[in-house]
């Protein structure tokens, strides 16, 4: 039994589920930092590492999709704001810096989302002795990303009925408009929704002082440690390449 | 009737979890609505415009964050939105502008608290616009030390971004304000 994907609410089919989410959420945190701060061939071994990754858990598109949407903007970068304002010199430092290192951290994403579930997260953090005041709402927040997206998509889909929204472009027609006819009633709808929530998990004795058991048990095991060996392996192997390659 | 007044007493000091389930349900908004943004500006190709995004994304944020910091108003609870909103941030998009969420939530919460913000609401612009002014700066960190993009570390670039991002907190806290006196008026807020 495992509880439903971070995002999608589908259950979770991952090969990665053996892992221990605290092993999960170390390599996200250095991936990005690697990726957003290390040499450019450590962020091009990152690159790969992700599609493979995504490759393994069936979402290589999600890997592609990402990947054209920033090859597109950096391509219209690249031409458009380099003809207007005439300071990007180096077309491949941005390539690098928008298209490798853009898919790279959005492929992260990807995984995470679908590799992990909101109760393995909370799990992790709780195990990290996270505090109660930090773990609760993250929880909430992760669990209700889904719902107002959904909630955004009901309005959308209401406006679009009364004919006043068509498509993407009348945010440029009617901005206050549109402000006033998305914002403010998600704004209501979220205040309503909380207070309904809450009251839910105060019934169902959220504020109970007992220690709380889980359902779910979690912990490090040994595919935890061959992940984190072949990482460290590979990312030895990366930099001893790039400083020879230097 | 002593015994009841002291519960009450204690519970008011410190959170319920009712009020942390209320806190992530406005921290998932602010996320949800800047995505949303963020989405629909780059689809269009507005995003490339300096300025367009950091004001329009601090505009949406400030007034989220303005009523949430109304309809919990405790010590702390504009810090714990920040800190859930940074730590979310720093997972899916690093750990620089995460870091810079958090350092601004604790300045906007200083603020609130120094200049009592949970009551007034003129502090509670002020914090806005401090919070935003020190996230603009981990944005900037990130984009300087990362190189993502070589057009973002220009340095009029850089000006317009800082002040698109301050200009759209104060006009989103301003706007905040009155949307809030309108859902108290309507009683959708007591």
């Amino acid at each position: 039994l495992r509880h439903g994907d971070l995002l999608t609410g589908l259950d979770s089919y991952s090969k990665f589920k053996h892992l221990d989410p605290r092993t999960k959420i170390i390599f996200l945190f250095i991936a990005n930092f690697i990726v957003l701060a290390g040499r450019d061939i450590l962020s091009l071994s990152i690159f790969i590492v992700m599609a493979v990754l995504l490759l393994l858990s069936e979402k290589i598109k999600y890997f592609i999709a990402i990947l054209v949407i920033t090859f597109l903007w950096w391509f219209f970068i690249s031409y458009f704001l380099g003809s207007l304002t005439g300071e990007i010199v180096d077309p491949f430092r941005l390539f690098i810096g928008l298209v490798i290192k853009g898919t790279t951290i959005g492929s992260i994403t990807v995984w995470f989302m679908f590799s992990a579930t909101t109760y393995e997260i909370f799990n992790a953090m709780d195990r990290m002795k996270f505090p109660v005041s930090i773990t609760l709402p993250f929880l909430v927040t992760v669990r209700f990303i889904p719902t107002m997206a959904n909630e955004f998509i009901t309005i959308r889909d209401a406006l679009k009925l009364r004919g006043i929204y068509r498509s993407v472009f009348d945010v440029f027609k009617r901005p206050v408009m549109l402000f006033n006819c998305f914002i403010v009633p998600m704004i209501i709808r979220s205040m309503k929704m909380s207070e309904e929530i809450a009251i839910a998990a105060e019934t169902r004795g959220i504020g109970a002082s007992v220690r709380k058991t889980r359902y779910y048990e979690t912990g490090f095991c040994k595919y935890d440690f061959y992940f984190f060996f072949f990482w460290v392996i590979y990312l030895l192997l990366t930099f001893l390449t790039g400083v020879i390659y230097a | 009737m002593e015994e009841k007044i002291v519960v009450r007493k204690k519970e008011s000091a410190g959170y319920r979890p009712s009020d942390l389930v209320k806190l992530g349900v406005m921290t998932a908004l602010v996320i949800t609505v800047q995505v949303a943004i963020v989405s629909v500006f780059h689809i269009t190709g507005v995003a490339a415009i300096p300025g367009i995004m950091q004001f329009l994304t601090a505009f949406v944020s400030s007034v989220v964050l303005f009523i949430a910091t109304r309809k919990i108003p405790k010590a702390g609870a504009f810090f714990i939105i920040t800190m859930t909103y940074g730590i979310i941030t720093s997972i899916f998009m690093g750990p620089y502008i995460g870091i810079g969420i958090i350092a601004g939530g604790g300045a906007g919460e200083l603020v609130l608290k120094v200049f009592n913000g949970y009551t007034s609401k003129w502090a509670a612009v002020f914090a806005l616009v401090v919070f935003r002014f020190v996230f603009s700066f981990g944005d900037i960190i990130q984009m300087t030390v990362t190189r993502v993009t070589e057009v973002d570390i220009i340095w009029y670039f850089i000006t317009i971004r800082l002040a698109g991002s301050l200009a759209g907190a104060f006009a989103g806290a301003l706007f905040g304000k009155s949307l809030y006196e309108r859902l108290r008026k309507s009683g959708v807020v007591l």
